[in-house]
């Protein structure tokens, strides 16, 4: 039987490995964790080919989102992760981590993007009447100034992670390590690489498993790397690391480079078969 | 006799890691599951081990009143090559009749006349086939009318008619004595045991008072006891374990294998 998330106060502390991967990577991270930790627990394996099917085994609770891998199963392993990342139960996880205070929700995020829009038409009238000699100088270098530190004050807030969800993700970095699968799944996704290695890799994993996972390209918003949570993108998504809509470039993902804007790669989040 | 094989598992994809992992001397592969020229990479890693691996069909459907279908003999013998396989099985039954297929392997009845037409067809399959082909019992929920002969008696009749080698599988064996009543001691004297290739054991279930082999069900030990039976009277050269569906833990297997090993210690 799945047990629920549990709104509580914002912090880490009681945060799941399924939890942290969605922070750090969005719904295909968490989908990622969610396998593993099956797999882990002898729930379900994977096949050379890919295909996770589920274990005969003694039911325990089980996550929603685990519940919902056991379900879904057998499918191919980029499937699965696509699948369950599109889920209603990975729905359910966004919720619950908006809910502490963890994740932004889209309508924060709207609101902030439509505020930078409003502030460039402010920016832009005001140009547009000094030009016409209807607003001296000074107002318009005060409108301009004003602009840049309201967008900067704001500019925080348009993230897909608050700060604290940003902070658990950092903390997520000490404990992910080969010891800790599920952690380290978390932090860099099954397509990530850790001590210049591939997580699958050390995994164990077959190639051929993995290369059903889909890596897509990433939109590189602001001419910098990518990364969720400072640890590569395994699982972004256009609905990854919190957001929903992934259309702002920008977006951030815990270390502050951009994930949001549909690009990503490891299972292809938000994609839902 | 054909030469040892020890004990194996049915190779499926979705185990193909826990078969490649397992204690097994060898390992049997559905047929119609394979192409000859894209083996599953799981599956050649096995042979360059030196795993013997056996194709097994379930659409030869020799007991049909048509003719072998050429092109799926032709297959069966192809992967036989590519595998280097020293014979391969399909089953006593036909699976189709006035181009439906049954999805299931069904008995035939036990006549004279059903048997020329068994052996007609397998003396067709085996000129075609380039090794030796081994039949196999099947688990029956019903039996048809005016049978001339036993179980037993049928199978002996077949080798001795085709010199076919036999698959004998003791759960098919103990569902057929479960539900239909077959003398197991009577079927296990009648049947040639020295054309023995190797035996299949399976796990199923009993559903409203009717076992079912479903080899998807932990293997009974009352299954284990027919291989007992089988193994008082002979050494058998192989015995496969079959599993296709609900797979549980490796140390599952690995504990119906040790059971297996066990019983023919």
């Amino acid at each position: 039987m799945a047990t629920s998330w549990t709104p509580t106060s914002a912090g880490s502390a009681e945060l799941q490995p399924e939890e942290l991967g969605f922070l750090a990577g969005g719904p295909g991270r968490a989908a990622e964790v969610a396998i593993v930790t099956l797999v882990e627990a002898g729930a379900v394996r994977i096949s050379r080919n890919g295909v996770v099917s589920p274990v005969r085994t003694q039911h325990r609770p089980w996550t929603p989102l685990e519940a919902y891998v056991l379900r879904a199963a057998p499918r191919s392993l980029g499937d699965l992760v696509s699948t369950v990342a599109g889920s209603t139960q990975a729905e359910s996880l966004r919720q619950s981590l908006i809910g502490r205070g963890l994740v932004r929700s889209v309508g924060q995020r709207n609101a902030v993007r439509w505020a930078r829009r409003l502030l460039v038409v402010a920016v832009i009238a005001a140009v547009l009447l000094s030009m016409g000699d209807l607003l001296s100088f000074g107002y318009v270098v005060a409108t301009v100034v004003s602009a840049i530190v309201l967008s900067l004050l704001v500019g925080r807030a348009g993230r897909p992670l608050t700060g604290s969800g940003r902070a658990a993700v950092r903390r997520l970095d000490r404990v992910a390590t080969t010891s800790n699968r599920p952690a380290l799944v978390a932090y860099y996704g099954l397509l990530g690489k850790v001590e210049g290695h591939l997580v699958w890799e050390t995994l164990g994993m077959a190639p051929t498993a993995a290369a059903t996972l889909k890596r897509r390209p990433r939109r590189n918003n602001n001419g910098g790397s990518a990364s969720c949570g400072g640890g590569g993108c395994g699982s972004c998504s256009s609905r990854s690391c919190g957001s929903a809509s992934g259309s702002d470039g920008g977006s951030s993902c815990g270390s502050g480079s951009s994930c949001g804007g549909g690009g990503g790669c490891g299972g292809g989040g938000g994609g839902g078969d | 006799m054909v030469d040892k094989l020890g004990v194996g598992i049915g190779w499926r994809p979705e185990i193909d890691l826990t078969v490649e992992q397992l204690d097994v001397d060898f390992v049997e592969v559905v047929a119609e599951n394979l192409h000859v020229g894209h083996l599953p990479e799981s599956v050649l890693l096995l042979r360059e081990r030196g795993v013997p691996v056996l194709p097994h069909a379930v659409s030869l459907s020799l007991g049909g009143a048509e003719p072998v279908d050429a092109g799926r003999v032709a297959h069966l013998g192809g992967l036989a090559e590519a595998l280097g396989a020293p014979f391969v099985s399909d089953h006593v039954c036909f699976v189709r009749a006035g181009g439906l297929d049954s999805g299931h392997l069904m008995p035939l009845p036990r006549t004279r006349e059903a048997l020329d037409v068994l052996v007609a067809n397998v003396k067709a399959a085996q000129a075609d086939l380039p090794v030796p082909l081994a039949l196999e019992n099947v688990a029956a929920l019903l039996e048809w009318p005016d049978g001339e002969l036993t179980e037993g008696r049928f199978l002996a009749e077949l080798v001795e008619r085709t010199d076919c080698l036999l698959l004998v599988d003791v759960a098919n064996l103990y569902a057929n004595a479960r539900n239909l009543g077959t003398d197991v001691g009577r079927f296990l004297d009648e049947i040639p045991l020295e054309r023995l290739a190797y035996v299949h054991v399976a796990g199923g279930v009993e559903h409203q008072g009717v076992y079912h082999d479903t080899h998807a069900h932990a293997v009974l030990p009352e299954v284990l006891d027919v291989l007992k039976q089988l193994r008082d009277r002979i050494d058998p050269p192989g015995v496969l374990l079959e599993r296709d569906d609900d797979y549980p833990a490796d140390a599952e297997l690995a504990g119906e294998l040790a059971a297996i090993r066990a019983v023919l210690a």
